[in-house]
């Protein structure tokens, strides 16, 4: 009984659903019991190894960060400038579009012969320090414009006046660009906010966190870590971005809100927060009028002709002189407890038109790659998600109603059927330049999970 | 795998990249062994991957790539160690300080890396309703209410299952630790 007790006190603790009470029980166990502390901390470790197992922390994002970080480095012209690049990006400095990581640890020097001088050096600058009237807290919600280009103006409570480069922007106030012109904006922890032409951005007032108005316009944000409940967000005449440290863009226009995520997560909301969507490195996102929309991009695909995998810029369908199956890769990630209101398949026809009826089922499982892929391991088809019957005209768009696919989030394969004798057809694949989308609209959560 | 090294080498960002997206699981695993804390993983790991970057050319194919990245990866946790005790004090509260510094001694003896590929070995191993239970978890980041409902059974039935499934894990790494290595 001791031990089941112990069990769900582990687990609780691994889901961050431990009551204050539950949580409090789990502390004393482990400051009275070594033994129970070795066993948390070895569930704990051997937690995080399996979610890392399973999950593979999204390898393909390991890799664009990667990239684009060599990619920095390598733009560095000399080893002397390369170096500096990279202490510059250890401490956190520059525009690095890897999060800054904390500063490097000095060097070891043999320090102990200047101890006793400066303990007699800081006593001195303490007495100083104690004696010296505090200097005023920096406004951690203010913001200073960094970079100017064009036009671009400020509007404060008594009126309006040019931003220029080193002016302090208060909550309450508006930075506004004009037409071909940028500005940027950076706060105290070190995030800043480019906004792109036409755009205007208010600084609100707040007891906690950064929040902010995108009036209309594009913002690209690269956002500090936050501390705990104190968020950045960014309001936007559609709804609302919560942001924990990350890289993104935003854009706000008439019919909606776009949201691009390069590194980290933002919380996407609508205007009543009735829907929300937690959107991952790669993923965009929109907020409309008829919900939250979530656009995916495969993370794999590839056909099957006759009896060999091809993988180029084509997803070819048949089944008449060839016998050619397509399989679609997604990773959903983002949906939690929300409703899927609808689903939509596009795909754009390339070289090759045709007519008939594309079928689209389940893949059984999607545990393979573009590489792996062959027809022994194929995933079979499963359950018929969406069809679409007549022309598939080249260069036009196809859209397959494939809502019955997602059922929250994780990993899905779609495979694509043309029914036997149909004209072939063949569309764009991710490689190509009109990759396929699946695009998730979301409706309120689920209230029982809320 | 050689291959795409020597493109890497040679200064093929692709190449690298590839490789980056290769090994990332088992990199990011060894790092969850030290730092559970996954948003700590994500920084760790590519800050290994840009060490890996500029000492490339110095690697000699000798042993298994992700062993060698791995050595990269640990100083980066030891050094990430150090810094956050040397710059800030620890706002966790008392049983997350407890923990950290457990795993922390945890980590300092034992074979990291031989006990994450057996326990990788081992998860390979596991099917059915325990393997469903454990990507709802971790993968989908259920919890175990939610999985409960969907599987329409209790929260402590869900709770007390997954303890049972990873209980087997550690028996299965244990006695894949207890057999002498290959070789």
């Amino acid at each position: 009984m001791q031990n089941t007790r112990l069990d769900e006190l582990i687990v609780g603790y691994a889901e961050a659903s431990l009551s204050d009470t539950d949580r409090a029980e789990l502390t004393r166990r482990c400051q009275q019991d070594p033994q129970v502390l070795d066993r948390l901390a070895e569930e704990t470790q051997s937690d995080a190894v399996i979610r890392e197992l399973l999950h593979g922390g999204d390898p393909l994002a390991a890799r664009q960060r990667a990239m684009r970080s060599i990619k920095e480095l390598d733009q560095t012209a000399s080893p002397r400038e390369l170096g500096a690049a990279v202490v510059s990006s250890l401490k956190g400095e520059g525009t690095a579009s890897r999060r800054p990581l904390r500063r490097s640890r000095p060097r070891k020097t043999s320090w102990l012969p200047f101890v006793a001088a400066a303990a007699s050096v800081l006593v001195l600058v303490g007495a100083f320090f104690a004696l010296r009237p505090k200097p005023p807290e920096p406004d951690r919600t203010a913001a200073t414009v960094v970079e100017v280009v064009g036009t671009c103006e400020l509007t404060r409570e008594d009126g309006s006046e040019s931003a220029r480069k080193g002016a302090r922007v208060l909550p309450g106030q508006t930075l506004t660009t004009a037409a071909q012109s940028s500005a940027k904006l950076r706060y105290a922890d070190g995030t800043t906010l480019q906004l792109q032409a036409d755009s205007s951005y208010s600084l609100l007032a707040a007891v906690q966190g950064k929040p902010g108005e995108l009036l209309q316009g594009v913002v690209e944000a690269d956002v500090a870590p936050q501390p705990e409940g104190a968020p950045f967000t960014i309001r936007t005449p559609h709804g609302l971005l919560t942001v924990r440290g990350t890289r993104f863009v935003v854009e706000a226009e008439a019919e909606g809100t776009k949201l691009q995520v390069s590194e980290g997560k933002v919380e996407i909301a609508d205007k009543d927060a009735s829907t929300r969507a937690l959107v991952s490195a790669g993923g965009k996102a929109e907020i409309r009028t008829e919900g939250v929309l979530l656009r995916f991009l495969p993370t794999a695909d590839a056909y099957i002709q006759n009896n060999v995998t091809q993988n180029d810029e084509t997803l070819r369908v048949e089944d008449k002189f060839h016998d050619r199956v397509s399989y679609l890769h997604f990773r959903i990630a983002g949906i939690g407890t929300s409703t899927v209101r609808s689903a939509k398949l596009r795909l754009r026809v390339t070289n090759d038109p045709g007519s008939g009826t594309l079928r689209v089922f389940r893949g059984e499982h999607s545990k393979w790659n573009e590489e792996t892929l062959s027809r022994s391991n194929a995933p079979r088809d499963g359950e018929a998600v969406g069809t679409f019957k007549g022309r598939m005209s080249k260069d036009n768009q196809v859209v397959v109603d494939v809502t019955s696919l997602i059922k929250g989030d994780g990993d899905i394969t779609a495979i694509m059927r043309l029914k036997k004798g149909c004209n072939d057809v063949w569309f764009c694949s991710r490689e190509g330049t009109h990759p396929p989308e699946l695009i998730v609209t979301l409706g309120a959560e689920d209230a029982q999970s809320r | 795998m050689d291959e795409l090294i020597e493109r890497a080498q040679a200064g093929d960002h692709e190449a690298f990249g590839e490789i980056v997206q290769r090994t990332a699981p088992d990199v990011r695993a060894f790092i969850a062994a030290f730092c559970p804390s996954a948003a700590q993983i994500d920084d760790l790991a590519q800050e290994t991957y840009v060490r890996a970057y500029q000492k490339l050319k110095g690697y000699s194919h000798e042993g298994l790539l992700v062993a060698w990245l791995r050595g990269i990866a640990r100083n980066v946790v030891f050094e990430d160690r150090r810094n956050r005790r040397r710059e800030a004090p620890l706002k966790s509260d008392a049983l997350n300080a407890l923990v950290d510094e457990r795993v922390h001694q945890r980590t300092a003896s034992s074979d990291v890396g031989r006990k994450v590929d057996s326990l990788k070995e081992c998860l390979d191993r596991v099917g059915g309703t325990s393997r469903q239970l454990l990507e709802d978890f971790y993968v989908k980041e259920h919890t175990s209410e939610a999985i409960a409902q969907s599987l329409g059974r209790t929260a402590s039935w869900v709770r007390v299952s997954l303890m049972r499934v990873k209980r087997k894990l550690a028996e299965c790494v244990e006695a894949k630790l207890s057999t002498p290595r290959a070789g």
